[in-house]
C-alpha cells in the first residue's frame, strides 16, 4: 500500500501552468475579437498545427533519449518533395508514394542515430552535418521546383473532413499522439527510453541495450516526421524544398517550454502538445487582432520566458 | 614546451601572411601599370609588350566570367544561373556560377575566389550592395570588369537594373486592370483588397509600400489591411489566408510581392475544405513567380483558381541573354563602363499566359498597355 | 570568516594548478591586476612543505590523487588563516598509508591551534585523532562525550540506538560447489586473474586505489570486454559483450558509485527497483503499475528501506537507503552471483549492519558474492577469503584462517608476491 504523492495547491498550479496559460490566452483573444472563439477559427488552429504537433512529439522522443536532432526540418523537406514528385510527376499511386516518404524519413532518422553512435559524437553536432546533406538531397530531388498539381485523393488526407467538420489530418494527429503517449508512458520500451536519457551509464549497467534504444528513438522520430511531412504537403496542396524547414526549432521550443529536459530522461507528451498549441494560439490570435510582426516576436518571447519560469520553478535537477 | 611550439606557429603564420600580402601588392601595382592605357606610358616597355601578348592569347582562348548569384534556392535563381552559363559557353566563353546563399559574406568569398581565378568579368547580384564595395573595387583595380545585376554597388562597369519599385507598380496595375474590368458596375472603392508582405528585406519593404497604395491604381479597389508575414513560405501564406478569412472574410483580392505567399493563399482557396468554391470574383496577383505559378494562372482563365496574374522582369532566357550581351559588350568595347541597362517587365495573366508558357516571352501585353 | 571546509566530494578547479587553487579569490593579491605566478608558487611551496608534501605548485589538480588533493584543501585552509576546519569523511576515498599521513597532518594542524571538526563513520579513526565526539542520529543531536571516557561499544550503541552484538554478523561457511571459475582473465587493465567462487561464499577483493578491482568486476559482469581468458559459470563458458549478457547469465552488479552508476537519482524508488527486470512487471510490453508497486513494496519491506513513499525521488534518500534501492534493483533481476563494489562507502553504521545481514542472508540462500572493498575491517569481517590485487595483477590469496591486516596490506602494496 503506497501513498499517492499529494500535491499542494502551489505545486498544482505549477504543474498545470501550461494549460492555465493556454486557457488564459484563449480568453484574452476571445475578449479582443469575437472572431477568435468560432468553430471555424478553432478548427483552423488545430489544422495549422497538425504537423507542428507531430514533429514536436518526434523531437520529444529524441530529447528524452538524450539527443537532439537539428535535421528534422530538412527531413520533412526531402520527404515532402519526394512524395509530391512521385505523385505529381511520376504518377505513382498515392498510397505507395506516402509509404515511400515515411520510410525514407525513418531511414534518414536511423542514419542520424547510427552516425551519432559510430562517430561517438553528440547527436546535435552530427545532425548539424546531416542537416546539410539532407538539404542537398532535397534540392537534388526537387531541382528547385514547386510541385503543385497534386491529385484530389492525396489532398484529401490533408484537407478533407469527416462528419462535416472534423478534419482528417486532425484525426490522424490525435490518433498518432495517443499512440506515442501510450508507448512513452505506459510501455516497457518507453520506460527504457527515459532510463537511457536520464543516465546512460546507469542504464547500461542496469542491463539496458543503450545503443539500440538511442538509434531506435531516431528511427521512430523519423517515422513521425515522415507522416508529418505527408500531412503538410497534403494540406498545402503543393511542396517544395522549403517545406518544413525550421520546424525543429519550433519543436525544441515547445519541448523546452513544457519541461522536457535538454539532458534527457524527462518529459511528458501532453505538456508538449499543450505548449505547441500555446504557440499556435498565440500566432493565430495575434494575426486576428492585427498585431504587427515585430510586436508578435516580443510577445512570443515574453510568454516563453514566463512559461519557462513557471515550469522550471520546481524542477530539482537541470 | 607547448607554449614555445604555439609561439613558433603563430610567428611563422604571421610572417607567411605578411609575405603573401606583399606579393599581392606587387601584382597589384603591376596590373595597374599594365592596364592603365589612358595614362602615361608604363615604366618598362618590355612589360607592355608582354601584357599585349597576354591579351592576344586571351582573345583567342576566349574570355572567362564568374557569376555570383543571389542564391540558388528557387526555380528562377537556379534556372537563371544554369541558362547564363549555357549561353556564355555557346558564345565561346568559360563560365561558371557560385552560390551566394542569400548571404553577403558568402557572396564576398565567392567574389574573391573569382578574383583569384583571374576571370575577365564578374557578374554579381548583391544581397547587400554596400558590403560588396571593397571587393568590387579590388576587382576593378585589377582590370576585371564588374557587372551589377539588379543591385548597384558604388562602382561598376555595367549596371543592369530592374526597378523593384516599378515592378510593384506594374503588379498593382495588372491587378487594377482586372479589378476594374470585373467589378465595372461596383461602387467606387468597394472591392476589398489585402496585401501579404514580408518586410525582412529592402525589396520586400519597397514593394509592399507600393502594393498597399492599390487605391491609387484602381478606382474600384479598397485597401483593407496588410498582413506582415514572418517569411515567404507557402505554408505561411496558407495559414495567413486561413486566419484572414476569419477576421476579414470579405476580402476578394490578394496582392503579394512574394510568390510563395501568393501560392499559399491560392492553395487555401483551392483546397478541398475551402469555404469558397466560386473564384470568379477573386483575384491573386504576385511578382516573379515560376512555371508552377504560370500553370495556375492558366487555369484561372476558367475561374478554376483565384491566382490570376504575375509580373516578371523577363523570362529566365531573356534575362540570361541580356547579361550575356553585357559581358560580350564590355569586353569588346561596344558597351562603355558605367552603362546602365534597364530590364523590361513581362506581364503574365490569363490572356498572355499561353504565349508565356510556350515561348517564355510575352509580346501581346506590354508596359504600354498599362499607361 | 575563519572557517574552512574540506568536503567529501572535493570541490576544486580541476583544470588549474595547485598554486591557483590555493590562492583563488584571496585578497592577498591586494587588488593587483596581474597575477604574480612566481610569488604564488613560492608561497605554495612553503605551505606544502609544512605538510611534508613536495608536489610542484604548477601541477594541475586533476592530475593529483585524492589524498594529495586533500592536502591542497588543507593548505588552502591554512592560507585563509582558518580558525576552524571542517573535514567531511576525509579518509573515505584514500588508502591506508595515505590515511596515516592525513592523521599526522591533522595533528600538526592541532598544534598550530586550529580547531577541527572531523566527520567520520570510522570509529578507530576518531580514537586516533579526536578528543571529543558528538553523536548525531537520524538528524538529531544525541550527545557529546570525551573519547577517553567512551569505548567503541558505547559509541555504536549511541549511533544505532540499540545494542549491536558485534560489528559484523556471523556467517555460515560456504559450500564446496564451484559456481564461477575465472581462468587467465585479462583485459580492461587487469592481467591473468585466476580464482574460483563457491556457492554461499563471500569472496573479498582487496587492493590499493587503482589496483584494478572495479575493472575486474566489470569484466565479469560484461561491462567491459575481456582481451583473453575464460569465465565459466556453472559448466558454461560465458562470452560477455555487454551487461545485458552478464545480467542474462545471472550475474548482478551493485556499482561503486551508487549515485551516478547505480541508480537513476532523480527518478522515484519504484522506478529504480523495476528497471533491471522490467519485463517482469509488464505483460506484452505494457507496464503493470500495480505489479511494479507491489515489487517495490516487497523490496522495501525486505531491505527495510526507510522512505515515506515509494514515489519518493531517490535523491531524497540517505546514502544507506539509496544503496538499498540499488541492491533491490539488482536483486529484482534474480541473479545467482552478486558483485558488491564498495557496498558500504559513506553509509551510516545502522544501514551498514543491515546490508551485512543481507549479504549473509543471500549467501545462505545459495547465492555467491564478490565483494570489492577498501575498508580493511569490512574485508576481514565479512569475507570468507580475500584476493588481493596489485597494479592489475593478482598479488595473493588470503584464507580465513590467515586473516590479518598486515598480510593483506603487504600483498596490496606489492611487497609480497605469492599465488
Amino acid at each position: 500500500m503506497e501513498n499517492r504523492k499529494k500535491l499542494s495547491i502551489g505545486e498544482l498550479i505549477v504543474e498545470l501552468s501550461l494549460p492555465i496559460l493556454l486557457i488564459a490566452l484563449m480568453v484574452f483573444f476571445s475578449l479582443m475579437t469575437d472572431k477568435f472563439f468560432t468553430t471555424q477559427n478553432l478548427t483552423n488552429i488545430l489544422v495549422q498545427n497538425v504537423h507542428v504537433a507531430i514533429c514536436s512529439a518526434a523531437v520529444m522522443i529524441i530529447m528524452i533519449s538524450g539527443g537532439t536532432d537539428l535535421s528534422i526540418g530538412y527531413q520533412m523537406s526531402v520527404s515532402a518533395v519526394l512524395v509530391a514528385k512521385m505523385i505529381g510527376v511520376y504518377k505513382v499511386p498515392v498510397a505507395i508514394a506516402v509509404i515511400c516518404g515515411i520510410v525514407l524519413c525513418s531511414v534518414l532518422g536511423t542514419f542520424n542515430g547510427f552516425m551519432a553512435l559510430k562517430l561517438k559524437s553528440s547527436p546535435m553536432i552530427v545532425t548539424l552535418g546531416t542537416m546539410a546533406i539532407f538539404q542537398g538531397i532535397s534540392y537534388l530531388i526537387s531541382e528547385s521546383k514547386t510541385y503543385h498539381n497534386l491529385p484530389r485523393s492525396f489532398m484529401y488526407i490533408g484537407q478533407g473532413r469527416i462528419f462535416g467538420w472534423l478534419p482528417i489530418n486532425v484525426l490522424i494527429m490525435i490518433v498518432i499522439l495517443l499512440i506515442v503517449g501510450f508507448v512513452m508512458h505506459k510501455t516497457v520500451i518507453g520506460r527504457k527510453v527515459y532510463a537511457t536519457g536520464d543516465n546512460p551509464e546507469a542504464a547500461r549497467l542496469a542491463g539496458l541495450n543503450v545503443a539500440k534504444i538511442k538509434v531506435l528513438s531516431f528511427t521512430v522520430a523519423g517515422i513521425l516526421v515522415g507522416i508529418s511531412a505527408v500531412l503538410l504537403a497534403a494540406r498545402s496542396g503543393s511542396a517544395d524544398s522549403a517545406t518544413g524547414v525550421g520546424i525543429e526549432f519550433t519543436g525544441i521550443t515547445a519541448c523546452v517550454l513544457s519541461g522536457v529536459a535538454l539532458k534527457g530522461g524527462e518529459g511528458t507528451l501532453w505538456k508538449v502538445i499543450v505548449a505547441v498549441f500555446v504557440l499556435g494560439v498565440l500566432a493565430n490570435g495575434m494575426q486576428l487582432i492585427n498585431l504587427g510582426t515585430y510586436p508578435q516576436y516580443i510577445a512570443k518571447g515574453i510568454i516563453m520566458l514566463s512559461s519557462l519560469w513557471l515550469t522550471n520553478k520546481n524542477s530539482k535537477a537541470m | 614546451m607547448k607554449k614555445i611550439i604555439s609561439m613558433l606557429l603563430v610567428v611563422s603564420m604571421l610572417v607567411l601572411s605578411l609575405a603573401a600580402c606583399k606579393k599581392t601588392d606587387d601584382t597589384k601595382s603591376k596590373t595597374d601599370t599594365g592596364s592603365d592605357t589612358q595614362n602615361q606610358e608604363a615604366t618598362d616597355p618590355v612589360d607592355d609588350v608582354v601584357d599585349d601578348v597576354v591579351e592576344q592569347v586571351k582573345k583567342e582562348e576566349g574570355y572567362s566570367v564568374g557569376f555570383v548569384t543571389f542564391g540558388l534556392g528557387g526555380d528562377f535563381f537556379q534556372s537563371l544561373a544554369d541558362t547564363f552559363v549555357e549561353k556564355m559557353t555557346e558564345a565561346g566563353w568559360k563560365a561558371q556560377y557560385a552560390d551566394g546563399a542569400f548571404n553577403p559574406t558568402t557572396q564576398i568569398e565567392a567574389f574573391e575566389n573569382f578574383i583569384a581565378m583571374e576571370v575577365d568579368v564578374i557578374v554579381v547580384w548583391s544581397v547587400a550592395p554596400e558590403a560588396m564595395d571593397t571587393v568590387v573595387k579590388t576587382a576593378m583595380d585589377k582590370g576585371i570588369k564588374v557587372i551589377n545585376f539588379v543591385a548597384p554597388t558604388s562602382q561598376y562597369d555595367v549596371l543592369m537594373i530592374s526597378d523593384e519599385e516599378e515592378l510593384a507598380v506594374y503588379c498593382a496595375k495588372l491587378a487594377a486592370k482586372w479589378i476594374d474590368t470585373t467589378y465595372a458596375d461596383a461602387e467606387d472603392h468597394s472591392v476589398p483588397v489585402a496585401v501579404l508582405s514580408c518586410r525582412l528585406a529592402e525589396t520586400g519593404v519597397t514593394q509592399a509600400d507600393v502594393l498597399i497604395k492599390i487605391e491609387e491604381f484602381s478606382k474600384k479597389a479598397k485597401f483593407v489591411t496588410e498582413i506582415e508575414c514572418a517569411d515567404e513560405n507557402m505554408d505561411t501564406g496558407m495559414k495567413t489566408a486561413e486566419n484572414l478569412y476569419i477576421s476579414n472574410p470579405e476580402i476578394k483580392v490578394f496582392l503579394s510581392a512574394h510568390n510563395g505567399l501568393a501560392l499559399g493563399v491560392n492553395n487555401y482557396y483551392t483546397a478541398i475544405s475551402s469555404p469558397v468554391t466560386d473564384y470568379s470574383d477573386m483575384g491573386i496577383f504576385t511578382i516573379n513567380g515560376d512555371v508552377a505559378i504560370a500553370e495556375i494562372i492558366k487555369t484561372s482563365a476558367d475561374d478554376k483558381a483565384p491566382l490570376r496574374g504575375m509580373v516578371l522582369t523577363g523570362s529566365v532566357d531573356d534575362t540570361a541573354t541580356e547579361i550575356r550581351d553585357m559581358c560580350i559588350g564590355i569586353m569588346d568595347g561596344s558597351v562603355k563602363p558605367g552603362f546602365i541597362q534597364k530590364a523590361g517587365t513581362t506581364f503574365v495573366n490569363a490572356e498572355s499566359v499561353d504565349e508565356y508558357l510556350e515561348t517564355g516571352k510575352v509580346t501581346s501585353l506590354t508596359a504600354e498597355d498599362f499607361k | 570568516m575563519g572557517i574552512a571546509v574540506v568536503y567529501q566530494e572535493l570541490i576544486q578547479f580541476e583544470a588549474m594548478s595547485v598554486a591557483d587553487n590555493i590562492f583563488m579569490g584571496l585578497k592577498q593579491d591586494n587588488g593587483k591586476i596581474m597575477v604574480n605566478d612566481k610569488e604564488r608558487c613560492e608561497k605554495t611551496k612553503e605551505l606544502l612543505k609544512k605538510f611534508d608534501c613536495d608536489i610542484p605548485p604548477t601541477t594541475l589538480v586533476r592530475d593529483l590523487s585524492i589524498a594529495n588533493r586533500q592536502i591542497v584543501e588543507l593548505a588552502k585552509a591554512m592560507v585563509k588563516k582558518a580558525k576552524v576546519v571542517i573535514m567531511d569523511e576525509p579518509t573515505a576515498a584514500i588508502t591506508v598509508s595515505e590515511q596515516e599521513k592525513l592523521y599526522k597532518l591533522v595533528h600538526k594542524l592541532k598544534e598550530e591551534g586550529v580547531t577541527i571538526i572531523y566527520i567520520s563513520h570510522r570509529l578507530e579513526e576518531l580514537y586516533e585523532i579526536c578528543d571529543r565526539v558528538s553523536v548525531l542520529r537520524d538528524g538529531q543531536y544525541i550527545t557529546t562525550k570525551d573519547l577517553r571516557d567512551t569505548n567503541k561499544h558505547d559509541l555504536i550503541k549511541l549511533m544505532v540506538g540499540r545494542e549491536l552484538s558485534s560489528a559484523y554478523p556471523a556467517k555460515k561457511p560456504p559450500k564446496d560447489e564451484v559456481v564461477l571459475e575465472v581462468n587467465n582473465l585479462s583485459g580492461n587493465g587487469v592481467e591473468n586473474i585466476n580464482f574460483k567462487l563457491h556457492k554461499g561464499e563471500i569472496l573479498g577483493f582487496a587492493g590499493l586505489v587503482g589496483a584494478g578491482r572495479t575493472e575486474l568486476m566489470h569484466l565479469i559482469y560484461g561491462a567491459a570486454r575481456k582481451a583473453c581468458g575464460t569465465i565459466k559459470l556453472k559448466e558454461k563458458y560465458l562470452n560477455l559483450h555487454t551487461p545485458v549478457d552478464g545480467l542474462g547469465a545471472g550475474i548482478g552488479l551493485i556499482p561503486e558509485d551508487r549515485k551516478f552508476q547505480g541508480c537513476f537519482i532523480d527518478k522515484p524508488i519504484y522506478w529504480n527497483v523495476s528497471i533491471s527486470n522490467i519485463s517482469n512487471v509488464s505483460s506484452h510490453g505494457i507496464l503493470d503499475k500495480k505489479e511494479e508497486m507491489r515489487m517495490a513494496e516487497e523490496y522495501k519491506e525486505r531491505l527495510k528501506i526507510k522512505t515515506p513513499s515509494l514515489h519518493q525521488q531517490t535523491s531524497g534518500l540517505s546514502g544507506g537507503n539509496q544503496q538499498k534501492v540499488v541492491i533491490a534493483k539488482t536483486l529484482a533481476a534474480n541473479p545467482d552471483i552478486l558483485i558488491f563494489d564498495e557496498p558500504t562507502r559513506g553509509i551510516d553504521i545502522g544501514a551498514r549492519y543491515e546490508i551485512y545481514l543481507l549479504m549473509n542472508e543471500l549467501a545462505e540462500q545459495g547465492k555467491a558474492i564478490l565483494m570489492v572493498s577498501s575498508d580493511m575491517e569490512e574485508l576481514l569481517g565479512m569475507s570468507d577469503r580475500i584476493i588481493v590485487l596489485h597494479e592489475g595483477k593478482q598479488a595473493g590469496v588470503v584464507n580465513k584462517d590467515e586473516f590479518c591486516q598486515e598480510k593483506v596490506l603487504a600483498y596490496a602494496s606489492g611487497l609480497e608476491e605469492r599465488q
